[in-house]
C-alpha cells in the first residue's frame, strides 16, 4: 500500500484534517519539492572556494600586486560582508532565529573567512605581533564567537570552536589519537573548557540549540587526548581512568538525553582505550589476543542490544 | 525471495515519514502516536547509532573468530584455508538468516555485519581456491575471481535482505572485473561503463514503474550510484591509467554531458538522489577541465568558481521564490522538513574538521613545537 493510500485512509477514517492530508500529499507526490539543501550545499561550497582561491593569489602574487591592493581589496570584502549582514541582521535573540535569507549565514561565513586571511597577510607582512602572533587566533576566535551568537550562525561557531582549537596549538582535523607529549594537556583543556562552555551556556538559556556542536566537538578532542595518553605509555592508568569516567558520562548522558551519538563516542572510544592498555604487550594475532576480542564484543553487543531493545527505532 | 514482507517493509517507510512530518510540524505527536500504532510490525530494529555499533562490534567479532580459528589449527595450506573461510561464510549466512527468522532483526546492525562477513569470506575462499588453480592463466586470477563471488553474494544479499549498500558493492566488484583481465585500458572502462549503464537502465525503469515509496527509495539511490560510478570511470583526471588518443577526448565530452543528462532526468521527476549526484559530478567536471586539456589551473579559478556558484544559487533561489507560492515546476528553495535543516546542521559542525587552509603567519619565534599544528581561521600550515 502506498502512503498515499493510507493518506487517503486516515483522512476519511478523520486521523488527520483535511488540510493536513493536503499539505502531506503535496510533499509525497513531490508537487512541492525543497531544494533547500542542494542550495546551502551549493553556496558552502561557492564560499569556500571562493576564500581558497583568494589566499592562493595573494600567495601567488605577493609582489606584484603590493601591500595596499591586497589588505585594501581584502578589507573592501570584509567591510562589504559585515555590513551586509549588520544591515539585514534580525534583532537578537537568546533563541533560534530564522536567517533572513540563503545567502545570510554565508555572507557571514565569508566575512569571517576573510577576516583571518587579512590577520594572517597583516602578520606574515608587518610582524605586528612578533612571537606572540597566536594570540590573533585567541582575538580571532573570540570575534567569531560573538558573531556566531548574535547572527545564529552554526557555520561560524564551528570556525570559533576550530580557531580556539588553533590557539591551544590543536588541529581538529587531525587524528587525534596522535597529539604528543607536548600537546596533550592542552588538548585536556581545550575540551573541557569547550564542554563547560556549552554546558553553561545551555543552562543560561543562550543559543541551546548550539550546545550540540560544542559537546560533539569537545568530546571527540577529549577522547583522542585520553587514547592518546593510553598509547603514550605514561601513567597510562590515570588517562585510562580518566577516559572509562568520562565514556561512562557520555553513555550515560546520552541515554538520559536520548543523544544516541555520545552513547556511541562512549562505547567506542572506552572500547578502544580499553583495548589499547591491555592488548600492549601482546600480538594483535596471538590466540589471547583473539579470545579479548570476541569475549569483549560479545559483552559490547549484549549490553548495547539490551540498549537498543528498550529504546527501539528511537532516534 | 526477499526475506521481508513487502507489508512490513512499506509501514516501517510510513513510520519513518510520520516521524518527519511530526518533527516538521505536519502532524500533532497524539496523531503520529497513534498513526505509529496502526503501523506496528514485529520487526525489532534500533536508531542508526547503536547499529553502527553493533555492526563494528559483530564485524570485530566475526574477523577475530576466523582468524582465531586460522591461528589455532594452523591453516597455511591455501586450500584449508578456503575451505575454512568458505564454511564461514556458509555459517554466518545461516546465522543471519536464522537471526531474521526467529528474531526478527531489521536493519539492526548485527544482522547486517554477518551480511557483510559472509559474503567477504566467500570471496577469499574462491580467491585462495583460484590461487592454488593459477597454473599459467594471465592476468590476476584470483582478484578475478574474488570479485566475481563478491559481485554475485552482495547481489543476493541485496535481493534477499534489501541492504542497498550490498547492492552498492555488487556494482563495485563488477566494476573491477575488466581491470583484472588483459585487456587494453580502453576496453576495460568501456566495459565497465556499459555494465554500469545497464545497471542505471534497469534499475531507474524500475523506479519509473514503481510508484510506491518502497522498493521505490531502493531504486532510486542504486541508478544513482551506477550513474557516479560511470562518470568516476570515464573521467580520466580522477582515476588510475593513462589513455590517450580517441578515447580520451571521447571521455572528455561525455564527463559534460553526464551531469546534464543526468539533471535532466533527475529534474524531470524530481529524483533527488540523481539530482544531487549530478550536481556533484557538474561540479567536478569544472574542477577537472584544465587538467583534461593539459592547461595548468591558475590561483583565481577557485575565486572564478565561487562567485559562479554563489551567483548561480542566488539567481535560481530568486528565481523560484518569485514564482506563485514560492514554487516553480513543484520546486520551492524553502525548507519543507526538519531533516533538510538536520543534514545542514551535520555539515556545519562536521565543518569545524574541514575548514579552509589559510596561510599562518610564518614568524612565531619562541613558542612551543606543537606538534598538532594550527587550525581554523587563521591557522593553517601554509605561509605566504
Amino acid at each position: 500500500m502506498t502512503i498515499l493510500t493510507r493518506l487517503e485512509q486516515w483522512k476519511e477514517s478523520g486521523a488527520i484534517t483535511s488540510m493536513q492530508f493536503d499539505a502531506i500529499s503535496e510533499l509525497v507526490r513531490k508537487d512541492r519539492f525543497s531544494v533547500f539543501f542542494e542550495l546551502n550545499a551549493l553556496f558552502y561550497l561557492g564560499v569556500l572556494s571562493f576564500v581558497a582561491g583568494v589566499a592562493w593569489v595573494i600567495q601567488t602574487y605577493l609582489s606584484t600586486l603590493g601591500d595596499t591592493a591586497i589588505l585594501s581589496g581584502l578589507t573592501l570584502l570584509l567591510c562589504l560582508s559585515f555590513s551586509y549582514c549588520f544591515s539585514r541582521a534580525l534583532p537578537y535573540s537568546p533563541g533560534q532565529m530564522e536567517s533572513p535569507n540563503l545567502a545570510f549565514d554565508y555572507v557571514l561565513y565569508l566575512g569571517c573567512l576573510l577576516f583571518a586571511v587579512e590577520l594572517a597577510y597583516l602578520e606574515t607582512r608587518f610582524h605586528l605581533m612578533q612571537s606572540e602572533w597566536d594570540y590573533y587566533l585567541l582575538f580571532s576566535s573570540v570575534l567569531f564567537f560573538g558573531l556566531a551568537y548574535r547572527f545564529d550562525n552554526r557555520f561560524v561557531l564551528s570556525l570559533a570552536l576550530s580557531t580556539l582549537a588553533g590557539w591551544f596549538g590543536l588541529r581538529i582535523s587531525r587524528f587525534a589519537f596522535s597529539y604528543g607529549e607536548s600537546l596533550r594537556p592542552y588538548a585536556l583543556v581545550y575540551g573541557v573548557l569547550v564542554a563547560s562552555i556549552g554546558i553553561w551556556l545551555h543552562r543560561c538559556g543562550i543559543k541551546k540549540h548550539f550546545t550540540e556542536t560544542y559537546l560533539h566537538i569537545a568530546s571527540n578532542v577529549l577522547f583522542g587526548a585520553l587514547i592518546s595518553g593510553i598509547i603514550a605509555r605514561e601513567s597510562p592508568w590515570l588517562y585510562l581512568m580518566g577516559l572509562l569516567g568520562l565514556a561512562g558520562i557520555a553513555t550515560v548522558e546520552g541515554i538520559r538525553f536520548r543523544r544516541f551519538a555520545f552513547v556511541a563516542y562512549g562505547v567506542l572510544y572506552g572500547y578502544i582505550g580499553m583495548s589499547v592498555r591491555l592488548l600492549r604487550n601482546v600480538r594483535i594475532d596471538s590466540t589471547a589476543a583473539l579470545s579479548y576480542l570476541i569475549v569483549s564484543g560479545m559483552l559490547v553487543i549484549l549490553s548495547t542490544i539490551l540498549l537498543a531493545r528498550r529504546f527501539g527505532s528511537e532516534e | 525471495m526477499r526475506r521481508y514482507s513487502a507489508d512490513d517493509e512499506e509501514r516501517v517507510t510510513a513510520q519513518f515519514c510520520i516521524r518527519e512530518w511530526e518533527r516538521s510540524g505536519l502532524l500533532e505527536s497524539s496523531q503520529s502516536a497513534r498513526l505509529e500504532a496502526e503501523l506496528q510490525v514485529d520487526l525489532r530494529r534500533t536508531n542508526n547509532f547503536l547499529r553502527g555499533v553493533l555492526f563494528l562490534f559483530t564485524g570485530l567479532i566475526v574477523a577475530a573468530s576466523v582468524l582465531l580459528t586460522i591461528t589455532v589449527f594452523d591453516l597455511d595450506d591455501e586450500l584449508l584455508l578456503a575451505t575454512t573461510t568458505g564454511i564461514a561464510g556458509i555459517l554466518f549466512f545461516a546465522l543471519l538468516e536464522c537471526l531474521v527468522s526467529r528474531f526478527r532483526l531489521y536493519r539492526f546492525g548485527v544482522e547486517e555485519a554477518f551480511a557483510v562477513a559472509a559474503a567477504v569470506l566467500l570471496s577469499v575462499s574462491g580467491a585462495a581456491i583460484a590461487s592454488t588453480l593459477r597454473g599459467n592463466r594471465p592476468g590476476e586470477f584470483p582478484a578475478l575471481v574474488a570479485l566475481c563471488i563478491g559481485a554475485l553474494s552482495a547481489f543476493g544479499i541485496y535481493r534477499r535482505f534489501g541492504y542497498v549498500y550490498a547492492a552498492f558493492a555488487a556494482m563495485i566488484c563488477a566494476a573491477g572485473i575488466p581491470f583484472q583481465m588483459a585487456l587494453s585500458a580502453e576496453v576495460q572502462r568501456f566495459l565497465v561503463a556499459a555494465m554500469l549503464t545497464l545497471v542505471f537502465v534497469v534499475v531507474r525503469s524500475k523506479r519509473l514503474q514503481n510508484a510506491s515509496e518502497h522498493p521505490g527509495d531502493e531504486y532510486g539511490i542504486i541508478p544513482a550510484s551506477a550513474w557516479a560510478g560511470l562518470y568516476f570511470v570515464l573521467n580520466l583526471q580522477m582515476s588510475f591509467g593513462r589513455i590517450e588518443g580517441w578515447f580520451y577526448w571521447g571521455t572528455y565530452v561525455m564527463i559534460w554531458f553526464l551531469p546534464i543528462i543526468g539533471l535532466r532526468l533527475a529534474l524531470r521527476v524530481k529524483d533527488r538522489a540523481l539530482m544531487d549526484v549530478s550536481l556533484a559530478m557538474a561540479l567536478v567536471t569544472l574542477a577537472t577541465n584544465k587538467p583534461y586539456l593539459g592547461l595548468s589551473r591558475q590561483p583565481w579559478d577557485p575565486i572564478l568558481l565561487g562567485i559562479f556558484l554563489m551567483a548561480a544559487v542566488i539567481t535560481l533561489r530568486r528565481w523560484l521564490s518569485k514564482g506563485p507560492d514560492s514554487r516553480r515546476y513543484g520546486f520551492t528553495p524553502v525548507r519543507l522538513l526538519t531533516g533538510d535543516s538536520r543534514l545542514l546542521t551535520f555539515v556545519s559542525t562536521a565543518s569545524a574538521a574541514f575548514q579552509p587552509e589559510v596561510p599562518a603567519p610564518t614568524s612565531a619565534p619562541g613558542k612551543p613545537d606543537f606538534s598538532g599544528g594550527r587550525s581554523g581561521g587563521a591557522g593553517a600550515s601554509g605561509s605566504f
